[in-house]
């Protein structure tokens, strides 16, 4: 339940993963909307990005307790009620805690650091329906992770969108001063852009370091004069 | 006192006018992962349209009841009924759908068209119109989605709705390497993107025209 | 006090719109229950069908009347579930995710004889269209009433069309799923499908696209030696996806009998098919090789 099938290598390499290779913003194309509405300046756009990547983790890791001890298959089993399914009640549910949390988070950063709200205050209530923070969820939800990796996983994958729109900001920025045709300015180009840094990130496809999910080879069964496959 | 917006507004603004995706550029994420292949891209339009007209229609009907605080997660929460409904739905009668959508339903929730037309309309408007303006809002982000996934079937497969568009002696073998081949780009994501790039310019063209 | 009453009011109705959803999403969920398993079973035994290669119109019905579960111990003996005192959807729920080639008692199918009686007496067969249920019910087919899923004993090769095998392995993105069906010689595959896989669409999703596998047909999943033979013990076991086309590369060599066409643009895909063949028919060799002995020591 703690770290599943992993190794600490097995994580880092899962790590590298989810924030590169499979870029939830660049690959999975989950949290385009605020993205396309924000990251015409580096500062909103580096706002933004910690505060989703602050929601996925925290928010993840509670909505992984939800599937594991409430709405998964077999999850009640600790209340006694194995029987009972469920998963129907996933996706209000997550949606909820999502929120729930993100409630929370604007009502102590409003108490505990004025400033910090007063830059972010305005995005918070938008990263609820931020499509890359219950995306996350999600798929992690999907592939049954244990806590570290599943920890791990989300981390990267708010790190990899505060990447994205970083990077998209930057160039956003640069092409202010660019000689656009009239129609294409703003979100046409923008959304071209975008096409051809998610071709960059395909370059990354294939490398697969979340080694610790495969099996090991089998042996043969039987070793002297056994043809080898070619 | 100005003069109440006729019904057939209430349905039209969204379609073409106000187009969720390419004027308001909302609802882009689920658009580039599910127009692949038509029978997709239809699916997922049928269930946004589903999804928008009848939670805007339910967050009109209790909208003064609402109590302001709880706003958000009263839509939220009827956005997710439906959505659910959906998703069961597709899980018993049309499996391989399912698989094929996986997560996508699911993210219908945080699509921001539905919530967009939560907030800006449903709250506002009695239920019948709310229920136009989210039924037009659904269309219109269809119409866009089926059209890029025609492109995206027709150039990248060949095939329209698993029909054959392109006949298979026009392509390239082994004896004939220089005849047609598919555009390799089309399934992959960055197409999407680029076409999304193209419509959004020959909208503005257009409507700069108007 | 005004702040209390909001407060109350909002509460209340917190608590109504939870109530609502929770009961309509219930009911919802129970009403579909049924028709959602049956969706899941219809289509996971339409793909093992399809590497049976059955043809059927009747998917649930040819399904419960010719595939039998079975399990496959360390030393190639089949054992049932009856005698291994295991219960098959169990069985299936806790080992389905992470394969079942690993197990001291792996999972296999057997594919049973499309028994003559059966042809001659079904109602389908004189012609006629019968619901699902009558024709589990009509008197010509009482044996299958008292059939069970767990038979206790069972003779290798005998009114066995052959054997289908769930493989599954790691593809580019995320770990497939699928099936092969062998014939009762112990290495002619009679079909194979993919039903689960999350690959690159339009390139390794191909992998589970009819027009790929239809060539798995008649392919040999033990290498045929140079000299035309089988060595069951000593062969190399599985089938593998190679770079460009079998009948451009191999020919007509002995290797072309064990390899696949590739899928242009989906090499990793292609090399994780490979992979999930090699390690999950692995454990099954003194199974396999059981059946290749009494194949060729049986009159066919």
């Amino acid at each position: 339940m703690w770290m599943g099938q992993y190794d600490l290598k097995g994580l880092l390499g899962l790590f590298i993963q989810s924030v590169f290779v499979q870029n939830i913003l660049l690959f999975n194309f989950l949290g385009m909307c605020s993205y396309l509405a924000c990251s015409n300046k580096m500062k909103t756009a580096n706002g933004l990005g910690i505060a989703v990547t602050l929601v996925i983790t925290v928010g993840g890791v509670l909505n992984w307790g939800v599937h594991n001890f409430v709405t998964g298959a077999g999850a009640l089993s600790w209340a006694g009620l194995a029987g009972v399914n469920l998963s129907f009640l996933e996706l209000i549910i997550f949606i909820s805690v999502i929120a729930g949390f993100v409630q929370v988070l604007e009502i102590a950063i409003e108490k505990f650091s004025p400033p910090l709200y007063a830059a972010l205050g305005v995005y918070l209530p938008l990263i609820t329906v931020n499509c890359a923070i219950l995306g996350a969820c999600l798929f992690a939800t999907v592939r049954e992770y244990a806590f570290f990796p599943n920890l791990i996983y989300l981390f990267g994958a708010g790190l990899g969108w505060w990447l994205a729109i970083v990077l998209m900001a930057a160039i956003r920025e640069k092409l202010a001063y660019s000689n656009i045709p009239h129609g294409l300015r703003g979100m046409g180009i923008a959304f071209i852009m975008t096409g051809l840094i998610a071709m960059t990130f395909m370059a990354l496809t294939g490398i697969n370091l979340d080694v610790s999910g495969k099996k090991p080879p089998v042996p043969m069964i039987l070793n002297s004069g056994t043809e080898q496959n070619p | 006192m100005d003069k109440q917006p006729s019904l057939k507004n209430y349905l039209f603004d969204p379609l073409w006018k106000n187009n969720q995706i390419l004027v308001a550029i909302l609802g882009i994420c689920s658009a580039l992962a599910v127009t692949v292949t038509m029978q997709v891209a239809l699916t997922m339009a049928l269930s946004v349209t589903f999804v928008t007209a009848f939670s805007s229609f339910f967050v009109s009907l209790i909208r003064k009841q609402t109590p302001d605080s709880v706003r958000m997660i009263a839509q939220l929460a009827i956005i997710s009924l439906f959505v659910i409904t959906v998703d069961q739905l597709l899980r018993a009668y049309l499996f391989d759908m399912s698989k094929t959508l996986s997560v996508f339903v699911g993210l219908i929730i945080t699509n921001c068209i539905v919530m967009g037309r939560a907030e800006s309309m449903a709250k506002n408007v009695p239920p019948i119109p709310a229920f136009l303006d989210g039924l037009g809002a659904g269309l219109g982000y269809g119409s866009i989605l089926l059209l890029v996934g025609a492109f995206r079937e027709i150039f990248g497969f060949g095939t329209f709705f698993d029909m054959r568009i392109i006949p298979e002696n026009w392509y390239a073998t082994f004896t004939h390497p220089d005849r047609y081949v598919n555009i390799g780009l089309m399934p992959l994501a960055p197409a999407a993107f680029f076409l999304l790039g193209l419509f959004v310019w020959i909208n503005n063209l257009l409507t700069k025209r108007d | 006090m005004p702040r209390s009453s909001e407060t109350k009011h909002t509460l209340r109705f917190i608590f109504i719109l939870c109530f609502v959803c929770a009961l309509l999403l219930s009911t919802l969920a129970t009403v579909l229950r049924v028709p959602q398993e049956k969706a899941k079973q219809f289509d996971q035994n339409e793909q093992l069908l399809k590497a049976a290669n059955i043809q059927t119109k009747d998917i649930l019905a040819t399904y419960a009347a010719r595939i039998r579960p079975m399990l496959v111990d360390d030393k190639g003996n089949l054992v049932s579930f009856q005698q291994a005192g295991l219960d098959y959807s169990t069985y299936l729920q806790k080992h389905q995710k992470k394969g079942f080639a690993d197990l001291p008692l792996k999972l296999i199918y057997e594919i049973e004889e499309l028994s003559s009686k059966e042809v001659r007496d079904s109602p389908t067969a004189k012609g006629r269209q019968v619901p699902f249920r009558n024709w589990i019910d009509s008197s010509a087919n009482s044996a299958l009433k008292d059939r069970d899923c767990t038979r206790a004993t069972v003779h290798t090769g005998d009114k066995v069309d052959g054997y289908v095998i769930p493989i599954n392995g790691f593809g580019l993105w995320d770990a497939i799923y699928g099936y092969i069906g062998i014939k009762a010689d112990g290495t002619t595959v009679l079909g194979a499908t993919w039903y689960n896989q999350a690959e690159t669409a339009g390139l390794g999703a191909n992998i589970a696209l009819p027009q790929w596998q239809k060539q798995f047909k008649n392919k040999q999943i033990f290498q045929v030696g140079t000299n035309g033979k089988t060595d069951y013990s000593r062969a190399a076991l599985g089938l593998t996806v190679i770079k460009g086309r079998v009948s451009e590369i191999l020919g007509n060599s002995p290797k072309a009998l064990s390899s696949i066409d590739g899928i242009s643009g989906a090499t990793l895909t292609g090399k994780g098919v490979t992979d999930a063949y090699a390690d999950c028919l692995a454990p099954y060799r003194p199974f396999l090789i059981k059946l290749g002995d009494a194949w060729i020591n049986s009159p066919h």
